[in-house]
Protein backbone atom coordinates (compact mmCIF):
# COMPACT_ATOMS: atom_id res chain seq x y z
CA UNK A 1 0.00 0.00 0.00
CA UNK A 2 3.01 2.69 0.49
CA UNK A 3 3.69 4.91 -2.84
CA UNK A 4 6.34 3.70 -4.83
CA UNK A 5 9.41 4.38 -2.93
CA UNK A 6 9.28 8.10 -2.52
CA UNK A 7 11.64 8.32 0.85
CA UNK A 8 9.07 10.56 2.74
CA UNK A 9 10.16 11.11 6.13
CA UNK A 10 6.71 10.31 6.89
CA UNK A 11 4.94 6.95 6.81
CA UNK A 12 3.08 5.95 4.36
CA UNK A 13 0.17 5.47 7.00
CA UNK A 14 -0.24 8.67 7.78
CA UNK A 15 -0.05 10.51 4.15
CA UNK A 16 -3.36 12.46 3.78
CA UNK A 17 -4.70 13.04 0.11
CA UNK A 18 -7.31 15.82 -0.28
CA UNK A 19 -10.18 14.88 -3.22
CA UNK A 20 -12.21 17.84 -4.47
CA UNK A 21 -15.39 16.60 -5.32
CA UNK A 22 -17.91 18.68 -8.87
CA UNK A 23 -19.15 20.53 -6.21
CA UNK A 24 -15.94 22.44 -4.41
CA UNK A 25 -16.60 20.04 -1.38
CA UNK A 26 -13.00 18.47 -0.06
CA UNK A 27 -12.23 15.23 1.39
CA UNK A 28 -9.81 14.00 3.26
CA UNK A 29 -8.74 10.42 2.90
CA UNK A 30 -5.57 8.18 3.50
CA UNK A 31 -3.70 7.37 0.94
CA UNK A 32 -3.94 3.56 1.80
CA UNK A 33 -8.24 4.58 0.87
CA UNK A 34 -7.14 7.18 -2.10
CA UNK A 35 -5.10 4.38 -3.57
CA UNK A 36 -8.06 1.82 -4.41
CA UNK A 37 -8.86 4.40 -7.45
CA UNK A 38 -6.33 3.40 -9.91
CA UNK A 39 -6.71 7.13 -11.51
CA UNK A 40 -5.99 8.51 -8.29
CA UNK A 41 -3.21 6.09 -7.51
CA UNK A 42 -1.24 7.14 -10.82
CA UNK A 43 -1.87 10.99 -9.76
CA UNK A 44 -0.09 9.97 -6.65
CA UNK A 45 2.57 8.40 -8.35
CA UNK A 46 2.61 11.37 -10.73
CA UNK A 47 3.28 13.57 -8.09
CA UNK A 48 0.48 15.66 -8.92
CA UNK A 49 -2.03 15.53 -5.86
CA UNK A 50 -0.17 18.66 -4.20
CA UNK A 51 -3.34 21.12 -3.81
CA UNK A 52 -6.18 18.13 -3.92
CA UNK A 53 -7.19 15.84 -6.88
CA UNK A 54 -10.16 17.93 -8.29
CA UNK A 55 -12.92 15.30 -9.55
CA UNK A 56 -14.79 17.26 -11.78
CA UNK A 57 -17.01 13.98 -12.47
CA UNK A 58 -18.25 13.24 -8.87
CA UNK A 59 -20.58 14.95 -7.10
CA UNK A 60 -20.06 15.50 -2.73
CA UNK A 61 -22.65 13.00 -2.15
CA UNK A 62 -21.85 10.45 -4.77
CA UNK A 63 -17.92 10.96 -3.34
CA UNK A 64 -18.75 10.40 -0.30
CA UNK A 65 -20.33 7.32 -0.81
CA UNK A 66 -17.55 6.60 -2.40
CA UNK A 67 -14.95 7.21 0.26
CA UNK A 68 -17.01 5.06 2.61
CA UNK A 69 -16.74 1.90 0.30
CA UNK A 70 -12.72 2.43 0.05
CA UNK A 71 -12.60 3.02 3.76
CA UNK A 72 -14.16 -0.03 4.56
CA UNK A 73 -12.21 -2.01 1.70
CA UNK A 74 -8.89 -1.03 2.30
CA UNK A 75 -8.51 -1.83 5.99
CA UNK A 76 -9.92 -5.00 4.93
CA UNK A 77 -7.12 -5.25 2.22
CA UNK A 78 -4.52 -4.56 4.17
CA UNK A 79 -5.08 -8.07 5.81
CA UNK A 80 -5.94 -9.31 2.89
CA UNK A 81 -3.72 -9.10 -0.51
CA UNK A 82 -4.24 -9.64 -3.58
CA UNK A 83 -6.80 -13.01 -4.10
CA UNK A 84 -8.85 -11.53 -6.86
CA UNK A 85 -11.32 -13.56 -8.11
CA UNK A 86 -13.34 -13.29 -11.58
CA UNK A 87 -15.67 -15.61 -10.10
CA UNK A 88 -18.59 -14.09 -7.97
CA UNK A 89 -18.85 -17.94 -6.32
CA UNK A 90 -18.56 -17.22 -2.91
CA UNK A 91 -19.49 -20.75 -1.72
CA UNK A 92 -16.02 -22.26 -3.88
CA UNK A 93 -14.27 -21.37 -0.53
CA UNK A 94 -14.64 -22.20 2.63
CA UNK A 95 -12.05 -21.11 4.39
CA UNK A 96 -12.21 -17.07 4.23
CA UNK A 97 -16.41 -17.22 4.74
CA UNK A 98 -15.95 -15.30 7.86
CA UNK A 99 -14.07 -12.60 6.96
CA UNK A 100 -15.63 -12.31 4.08
CA UNK A 101 -19.36 -12.35 5.62
CA UNK A 102 -18.26 -8.78 7.21
CA UNK A 103 -17.33 -7.34 4.18
CA UNK A 104 -20.35 -8.96 2.27
CA UNK A 105 -22.69 -7.43 4.93
CA UNK A 106 -21.29 -4.38 4.39
CA UNK A 107 -21.38 -4.40 0.53
CA UNK A 108 -25.14 -5.27 0.87
CA UNK A 109 -26.06 -2.21 3.39
CA UNK A 110 -23.65 -0.34 0.98
CA UNK A 111 -25.61 -1.12 -2.16
CA UNK A 112 -29.09 -0.07 -0.39
CA UNK A 113 -29.67 2.98 -2.70
CA UNK A 114 -31.91 4.49 -4.88
CA UNK A 115 -31.60 3.84 -8.78
CA UNK A 116 -30.57 7.30 -10.17
CA UNK A 117 -27.39 6.57 -6.95
CA UNK A 118 -26.52 3.20 -8.10
CA UNK A 119 -26.16 4.33 -11.84
CA UNK A 120 -23.63 7.50 -10.33
CA UNK A 121 -21.87 4.87 -8.18
CA UNK A 122 -21.06 3.11 -11.33
CA UNK A 123 -19.46 5.96 -13.27
CA UNK A 124 -17.80 7.36 -10.15
CA UNK A 125 -16.37 3.90 -10.03
CA UNK A 126 -15.47 4.09 -13.87
CA UNK A 127 -14.27 6.96 -13.66
CA UNK A 128 -12.01 6.51 -10.98
CA UNK A 129 -11.50 2.44 -11.66
CA UNK A 130 -12.20 1.09 -8.79
CA UNK A 131 -12.53 -2.64 -9.88
CA UNK A 132 -14.65 -3.89 -6.36
CA UNK A 133 -16.66 -0.83 -6.38
CA UNK A 134 -17.59 -1.39 -9.92
CA UNK A 135 -18.03 -4.89 -9.78
CA UNK A 136 -20.37 -4.79 -7.37
CA UNK A 137 -22.25 -2.26 -8.61
CA UNK A 138 -22.82 -3.56 -12.14
CA UNK A 139 -23.19 -6.84 -10.18
CA UNK A 140 -26.15 -5.25 -8.46
CA UNK A 141 -28.01 -4.59 -12.01
CA UNK A 142 -27.07 -7.71 -12.88
CA UNK A 143 -28.73 -8.98 -10.39
CA UNK A 144 -32.23 -7.12 -10.44
CA UNK A 145 -32.94 -7.92 -13.93
CA UNK A 146 -32.53 -11.89 -13.14
CA UNK A 147 -34.83 -13.99 -13.53
CA UNK A 148 -37.03 -11.15 -15.06
CA UNK A 149 -38.66 -11.09 -18.82
CA UNK A 150 -37.91 -8.77 -21.26
CA UNK A 151 -40.86 -6.67 -21.12
CA UNK A 152 -40.62 -6.78 -17.09
CA UNK A 153 -36.39 -5.38 -17.85
CA UNK A 154 -37.82 -2.63 -19.79
CA UNK A 155 -40.70 -1.11 -17.76
CA UNK A 156 -37.74 -1.63 -14.51
CA UNK A 157 -34.97 0.19 -17.02
CA UNK A 158 -37.60 3.07 -18.53
CA UNK A 159 -36.23 1.41 -21.55
CA UNK A 160 -38.32 2.50 -24.77
CA UNK A 161 -38.58 -0.41 -27.50
CA UNK A 162 -37.50 1.28 -30.72
CA UNK A 163 -37.67 -2.06 -32.80
CA UNK A 164 -40.84 -2.53 -34.73
CA UNK A 165 -42.80 -5.50 -33.95
CA UNK A 166 -41.51 -7.47 -37.08
CA UNK A 167 -37.64 -6.79 -35.80
CA UNK A 168 -38.69 -8.15 -33.24
CA UNK A 169 -40.08 -11.23 -34.25
CA UNK A 170 -36.90 -11.81 -36.66
CA UNK A 171 -34.64 -11.31 -33.56
CA UNK A 172 -36.58 -13.62 -31.66
CA UNK A 173 -36.48 -16.01 -33.99
CA UNK A 174 -32.98 -15.62 -34.76
CA UNK A 175 -32.54 -16.43 -31.28
CA UNK A 176 -34.92 -18.87 -30.25
CA UNK A 177 -32.40 -20.93 -28.67
CA UNK A 178 -32.04 -18.84 -25.96
CA UNK A 179 -35.98 -18.60 -25.35
CA UNK A 180 -37.42 -22.08 -25.55
CA UNK B 1 -49.72 0.86 -28.53
CA UNK B 2 -49.22 4.78 -29.12
CA UNK B 3 -50.62 5.52 -25.70
CA UNK B 4 -48.37 2.98 -23.77
CA UNK B 5 -45.37 4.60 -25.74
CA UNK B 6 -46.14 8.18 -24.52
CA UNK B 7 -46.98 6.99 -21.21
CA UNK B 8 -43.55 5.13 -20.95
CA UNK B 9 -41.61 8.08 -22.46
CA UNK B 10 -43.39 9.96 -18.94
CA UNK B 11 -42.17 7.52 -16.45
CA UNK B 12 -38.73 7.91 -18.16
CA UNK B 13 -38.69 10.99 -17.81
CA UNK B 14 -39.82 11.22 -14.42
CA UNK B 15 -37.51 8.87 -13.23
CA UNK B 16 -34.03 10.06 -15.26
CA UNK B 17 -34.26 8.49 -18.31
CA UNK B 18 -32.90 5.44 -19.70
CA UNK B 19 -30.13 5.72 -17.62
CA UNK B 20 -28.99 1.76 -17.61
CA UNK B 21 -28.68 2.08 -21.65
CA UNK B 22 -26.92 5.27 -21.98
CA UNK B 23 -23.88 3.41 -20.16
CA UNK B 24 -20.95 3.20 -22.72
CA UNK B 25 -20.71 -0.60 -24.12
CA UNK B 26 -18.10 -1.51 -21.76
CA UNK B 27 -19.90 -1.07 -18.24
CA UNK B 28 -22.86 -2.87 -20.06
CA UNK B 29 -20.52 -5.46 -20.89
CA UNK B 30 -19.81 -5.75 -17.15
CA UNK B 31 -23.47 -5.87 -15.93
CA UNK B 32 -24.12 -8.71 -19.29
CA UNK B 33 -21.35 -10.49 -17.72
CA UNK B 34 -22.41 -11.34 -14.45
CA UNK B 35 -25.67 -13.02 -16.25
CA UNK B 36 -26.02 -16.26 -17.31
CA UNK B 37 -25.50 -16.60 -21.14
CA UNK B 38 -29.07 -17.71 -21.33
CA UNK B 39 -30.23 -14.71 -19.90
CA UNK B 40 -27.40 -12.49 -21.74
CA UNK B 41 -28.42 -13.56 -25.43
CA UNK B 42 -32.23 -12.60 -24.12
CA UNK B 43 -31.24 -8.66 -23.60
CA UNK B 44 -30.84 -8.61 -27.36
CA UNK B 45 -34.92 -7.85 -27.86
CA UNK B 46 -34.61 -4.83 -24.94
CA UNK B 47 -34.17 -2.49 -28.16
CA UNK B 48 -32.25 -1.62 -30.60
CA UNK B 49 -29.17 -0.46 -28.34
CA UNK B 50 -29.25 -4.13 -27.29
CA UNK B 51 -29.18 -6.05 -30.09
CA UNK B 52 -25.40 -7.14 -30.35
CA UNK B 53 -24.63 -6.35 -26.84
CA UNK B 54 -24.29 -10.09 -25.99
CA UNK B 55 -22.58 -10.65 -28.89
CA UNK B 56 -19.53 -9.02 -27.63
CA UNK B 57 -19.57 -9.32 -24.07
CA UNK B 58 -16.13 -11.27 -23.46
CA UNK B 59 -17.39 -13.71 -20.49
CA UNK B 60 -19.82 -16.97 -21.07
CA UNK B 61 -21.68 -18.93 -18.46
CA UNK B 62 -23.36 -22.08 -19.56
CA UNK B 63 -26.06 -23.29 -16.86
CA UNK B 64 -27.54 -26.11 -17.16
CA UNK B 65 -30.12 -25.40 -14.53
CA UNK B 66 -31.78 -22.88 -16.81
CA UNK B 67 -32.59 -26.28 -18.70
CA UNK B 68 -34.29 -28.26 -16.08
CA UNK B 69 -36.38 -31.43 -17.03
CA UNK B 70 -40.22 -30.49 -16.33
CA UNK B 71 -40.26 -33.98 -14.59
CA UNK B 72 -37.92 -37.03 -13.80
CA UNK B 73 -39.42 -39.03 -16.91
CA UNK B 74 -36.95 -40.37 -19.62
CA UNK B 75 -38.39 -38.51 -22.28
CA UNK B 76 -38.47 -34.94 -20.68
CA UNK B 77 -34.65 -35.13 -19.66
CA UNK B 78 -33.67 -35.74 -22.89
CA UNK B 79 -35.91 -32.30 -24.05
CA UNK B 80 -34.25 -30.60 -21.47
CA UNK B 81 -30.92 -31.99 -22.46
CA UNK B 82 -31.38 -31.43 -26.11
CA UNK B 83 -32.34 -27.82 -25.45
CA UNK B 84 -29.52 -27.47 -23.38
CA UNK B 85 -26.98 -28.88 -26.28
CA UNK B 86 -28.70 -26.80 -29.26
CA UNK B 87 -28.33 -23.46 -26.75
CA UNK B 88 -24.65 -24.50 -26.37
CA UNK B 89 -23.64 -24.62 -29.66
CA UNK B 90 -26.07 -22.37 -30.74
CA UNK B 91 -24.28 -19.56 -28.38
CA UNK B 92 -21.20 -20.62 -29.41
CA UNK B 93 -21.63 -20.28 -33.19
CA UNK B 94 -23.00 -16.70 -33.07
CA UNK B 95 -20.67 -15.31 -30.11
CA UNK B 96 -18.73 -12.55 -31.65
CA UNK B 97 -15.98 -11.36 -28.56
CA UNK B 98 -12.87 -11.89 -30.10
CA UNK B 99 -11.32 -13.19 -26.61
CA UNK B 100 -12.47 -14.37 -23.41
CA UNK B 101 -12.36 -12.62 -20.07
CA UNK B 102 -14.32 -15.81 -18.51
CA UNK B 103 -15.45 -19.49 -19.62
CA UNK B 104 -18.15 -21.10 -17.26
CA UNK B 105 -19.68 -24.48 -17.29
CA UNK B 106 -21.98 -25.28 -14.59
CA UNK B 107 -23.44 -29.07 -16.46
CA UNK B 108 -25.09 -31.97 -15.10
CA UNK B 109 -24.57 -36.03 -15.59
CA UNK B 110 -27.09 -35.97 -18.60
CA UNK B 111 -24.59 -34.81 -21.11
CA UNK B 112 -21.49 -36.64 -22.74
CA UNK B 113 -18.33 -35.51 -21.93
CA UNK B 114 -17.85 -35.35 -25.68
CA UNK B 115 -19.91 -32.22 -25.61
CA UNK B 116 -18.24 -30.69 -22.54
CA UNK B 117 -15.16 -31.39 -23.80
CA UNK B 118 -16.02 -29.87 -27.08
CA UNK B 119 -17.18 -26.64 -25.30
CA UNK B 120 -14.23 -26.53 -23.29
CA UNK B 121 -11.60 -26.44 -26.01
CA UNK B 122 -13.80 -23.77 -28.60
CA UNK B 123 -13.26 -21.58 -25.13
CA UNK B 124 -9.58 -22.04 -24.22
CA UNK B 125 -8.31 -22.44 -27.52
CA UNK B 126 -10.43 -20.44 -30.22
CA UNK B 127 -11.49 -18.02 -27.22
CA UNK B 128 -8.60 -17.66 -25.39
CA UNK B 129 -10.51 -17.18 -22.36
CA UNK B 130 -8.14 -15.86 -19.19
CA UNK B 131 -10.76 -17.91 -16.44
CA UNK B 132 -12.05 -21.37 -16.74
CA UNK B 133 -14.32 -22.34 -14.43
CA UNK B 134 -15.95 -26.11 -14.75
CA UNK B 135 -18.26 -27.28 -11.99
CA UNK B 136 -20.38 -30.61 -11.99
CA UNK B 137 -23.72 -31.13 -10.32
CA UNK B 138 -23.62 -32.85 -7.48
CA UNK B 139 -25.49 -35.91 -8.51
CA UNK B 140 -23.18 -37.88 -10.69
CA UNK B 141 -20.45 -36.24 -9.83
CA UNK B 142 -16.61 -37.50 -9.99
CA UNK B 143 -17.47 -38.92 -13.95
CA UNK B 144 -16.05 -36.65 -15.75
CA UNK B 145 -12.39 -35.41 -16.69
CA UNK B 146 -11.99 -32.49 -18.37
CA UNK B 147 -9.80 -33.01 -21.40
CA UNK B 148 -7.67 -29.49 -21.12
CA UNK B 149 -5.33 -28.12 -24.07
CA UNK B 150 -1.96 -30.09 -23.44
CA UNK B 151 -0.20 -27.36 -25.85
CA UNK B 152 1.02 -24.04 -24.18
CA UNK B 153 -0.03 -21.83 -27.35
CA UNK B 154 -3.78 -22.53 -26.66
CA UNK B 155 -3.48 -21.72 -23.04
CA UNK B 156 -1.79 -18.62 -23.19
CA UNK B 157 -3.85 -16.34 -21.49
CA UNK B 158 -5.94 -19.02 -18.71
CA UNK B 159 -4.66 -17.73 -15.22
CA UNK B 160 -7.29 -18.98 -13.17
CA UNK B 161 -9.11 -22.40 -13.16
CA UNK B 162 -12.03 -23.70 -11.01
CA UNK B 163 -12.66 -27.19 -11.07
CA UNK B 164 -15.86 -28.78 -8.94
CA UNK B 165 -16.58 -32.13 -8.68
CA UNK B 166 -14.67 -33.42 -11.71
CA UNK B 167 -11.84 -36.26 -12.14
CA UNK B 168 -8.19 -35.24 -12.32
CA UNK B 169 -5.60 -37.98 -12.91
CA UNK B 170 -1.59 -38.23 -13.23
CA UNK B 171 -2.43 -36.73 -17.24
CA UNK B 172 -3.42 -33.26 -15.15
CA UNK B 173 -0.58 -33.26 -12.92
CA UNK B 174 1.85 -33.83 -16.07
CA UNK B 175 0.18 -30.71 -17.31
CA UNK B 176 0.68 -28.43 -14.61
CA UNK B 177 4.08 -29.42 -14.24
CA UNK B 178 4.92 -29.07 -17.70
CA UNK B 179 4.39 -26.28 -19.83
CA UNK B 180 0.43 -26.68 -20.68
CA UNK B 181 -0.31 -23.65 -18.58
CA UNK B 182 2.24 -21.07 -18.78
CA UNK B 183 0.69 -18.41 -17.02
CA UNK B 184 -2.01 -20.58 -14.37
CA UNK B 185 -1.55 -18.10 -11.32
CA UNK B 186 -4.78 -18.96 -9.58
CA UNK B 187 -5.99 -22.61 -9.57
CA UNK B 188 -8.62 -23.80 -7.14
CA UNK B 189 -9.76 -27.26 -7.26
CA UNK B 190 -13.32 -27.76 -4.92
CA UNK B 191 -14.44 -31.46 -4.13
CA UNK B 192 -12.88 -33.23 -7.04
CA UNK B 193 -11.41 -36.32 -7.15
CA UNK B 194 -8.22 -35.75 -7.06
CA UNK B 195 -6.18 -38.77 -8.27
CA UNK B 196 -2.75 -37.63 -8.16
CA UNK B 197 -0.14 -38.16 -5.65
CA UNK B 198 1.98 -34.83 -6.71
CA UNK B 199 0.68 -31.26 -7.62
CA UNK B 200 3.69 -29.17 -8.78
CA UNK B 201 3.69 -26.11 -10.93
CA UNK B 202 5.94 -23.04 -11.74
CA UNK B 203 4.02 -20.48 -12.01
CA UNK B 204 1.05 -20.85 -9.44
CA UNK B 205 0.56 -18.26 -7.19
CA UNK B 206 -2.65 -19.09 -5.50
CA UNK B 207 -4.04 -22.73 -4.59
CA UNK B 208 -7.28 -23.95 -3.05
CA UNK B 209 -7.69 -27.94 -2.43
CA UNK B 210 -11.33 -28.03 -0.94
CA UNK B 211 -12.44 -31.15 0.57
CA UNK B 212 -10.72 -32.80 -2.79
CA UNK B 213 -10.34 -36.92 -1.85
CA UNK B 214 -9.40 -39.89 -3.71
CA UNK B 215 -11.68 -42.13 -4.43
CA UNK B 216 -10.32 -44.29 -7.17
CA UNK B 217 -7.47 -46.12 -5.77
CA UNK B 218 -5.57 -45.85 -2.20
CA UNK B 219 -3.42 -43.25 -1.28
CA UNK B 220 0.68 -43.33 -0.84
CA UNK B 221 1.06 -39.68 0.11
CA UNK B 222 0.25 -36.39 -1.43
CA UNK B 223 2.14 -33.33 -1.89
CA UNK B 224 1.68 -29.72 -3.36
CA UNK B 225 5.56 -28.40 -5.05
CA UNK B 226 4.88 -24.61 -6.41
CA UNK B 227 8.25 -22.15 -5.89
CA UNK B 228 5.68 -19.00 -6.24
CA UNK B 229 3.13 -20.41 -4.35
CA UNK B 230 1.78 -17.06 -1.74
CA UNK B 231 -1.58 -18.29 -0.91
CA UNK B 232 -2.62 -21.64 -0.33
CA UNK B 233 -6.16 -23.10 1.41
CA UNK B 234 -6.13 -26.60 1.97
CA UNK B 235 -9.92 -27.77 3.71
CA UNK B 236 -9.94 -31.15 4.46
CA UNK B 237 -13.25 -33.53 4.03
CA UNK B 238 -15.05 -34.05 7.46
CA UNK B 239 -13.90 -37.54 7.96
CA UNK B 240 -10.43 -36.86 6.66
CA UNK B 241 -7.79 -39.77 7.43
CA UNK B 242 -4.21 -39.32 7.73
CA UNK B 243 -4.00 -40.84 4.48
CA UNK B 244 -4.80 -37.57 3.22
CA UNK B 245 -2.37 -35.77 4.36
CA UNK B 246 -0.51 -33.14 2.45
CA UNK B 247 3.59 -32.52 2.10
CA UNK B 248 3.74 -28.52 0.86
CA UNK B 249 6.98 -27.29 -0.64
CA UNK B 250 6.14 -23.17 -1.64
CA UNK B 251 7.07 -20.06 -1.60
CA UNK B 252 10.75 -19.70 -1.40
CA UNK B 253 12.79 -18.07 -3.73
CA UNK B 254 9.83 -17.58 -5.91
CA UNK B 255 7.66 -15.27 -2.74
CA UNK B 256 8.45 -13.47 -0.39
CA UNK B 257 5.32 -14.32 1.49
CA UNK B 258 3.91 -17.51 1.97
CA UNK B 259 0.15 -17.87 3.86
CA UNK B 260 -1.35 -21.37 3.89
CA UNK B 261 -4.95 -21.91 5.62
CA UNK B 262 -6.41 -25.00 6.97
CA UNK B 263 -9.27 -25.79 7.75
CA UNK B 264 -11.70 -28.87 8.21
CA UNK B 265 -14.81 -29.04 6.19
CA UNK B 266 -17.32 -26.81 8.23
CA UNK B 267 -20.78 -29.23 7.31
CA UNK B 268 -22.38 -27.27 9.78
CA UNK B 269 -20.26 -28.78 12.58
CA UNK B 270 -16.81 -27.23 14.62
CA UNK B 271 -14.22 -29.15 16.05
CA UNK B 272 -14.36 -32.43 13.91
CA UNK B 273 -10.82 -32.54 14.83
CA UNK B 274 -8.58 -31.83 17.24
CA UNK B 275 -5.76 -29.30 17.21
CA UNK B 276 -3.41 -32.25 17.78
CA UNK B 277 -4.14 -34.23 14.53
CA UNK B 278 -2.92 -31.00 12.57
CA UNK B 279 0.45 -32.33 12.07
CA UNK B 280 -0.79 -35.64 10.79
CA UNK B 281 -2.75 -33.88 8.18
CA UNK B 282 -0.05 -31.56 7.20
CA UNK B 283 2.74 -33.56 6.64
CA UNK B 284 5.21 -31.02 5.99
CA UNK B 285 5.32 -27.16 5.71
CA UNK B 286 8.44 -25.51 3.96
CA UNK B 287 8.96 -22.36 3.82
CA UNK B 288 5.76 -21.05 5.16
CA UNK B 289 5.54 -17.42 6.68
CA UNK B 290 1.84 -17.22 8.05
CA UNK B 291 -0.38 -20.73 9.19
CA UNK B 292 -4.00 -20.48 9.46
CA UNK B 293 -5.55 -23.01 11.82
CA UNK B 294 -9.77 -22.84 10.92
CA UNK B 295 -12.06 -24.43 13.61
CA UNK B 296 -9.55 -26.23 15.12
CA UNK B 297 -10.67 -24.40 18.39
CA UNK B 298 -12.57 -21.51 19.37
CA UNK B 299 -10.95 -19.24 16.99
CA UNK B 300 -8.68 -19.25 14.26
CA UNK B 301 -5.37 -20.26 15.22
CA UNK B 302 -2.48 -17.82 13.41
CA UNK B 303 0.67 -18.61 13.51
CA UNK B 304 3.40 -16.21 11.90
CA UNK B 305 6.99 -17.50 11.43
CA UNK B 306 9.73 -14.90 10.79
CA UNK B 307 10.68 -17.72 8.11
Amino acid sequence: MASAGSGDEKAAAAAMITLISSDNEKFEVTEATATLSQTIRHMIEDGCTDGGVPLPNVTSKILARVIEYCKKHATAAAGEEGSSSSFSDAAFLEVDRAFLEELEEFDDAFLEVDRATLFDLILAANYLDIKGLLNLTCQKVADSVKGKTPEQIREMYNIVNDLTPEEEAEIRRETQWAFE
Amino acid sequence: MAEGAVSSKRAAAADGGDRLSALHDDLLHSIISFLSSRQAVQTTVLSRRWRNLWRSTPCLHIDHREFAAKSPAAADEQAACNKLLRFASSLLEAHRAPVLESFRLHVGAQLSPFSVNTWIRRGIVDSRAAALEIAMAPTGAYWFAPSLPRDAAAARRLTTMRLCRVRLDGAFADQLRGSSFPVLEDLALARCDCALQEMSSPTLRSLVIDCCQRFSSPIVSRSVTAPRLASLQLVFPKHATIQEAFSVNGGGAGSSRFRVSVAPSCGGDYFCFAYKDMPALLGSLRNVTTLELWRFSYRTVRIHSPN
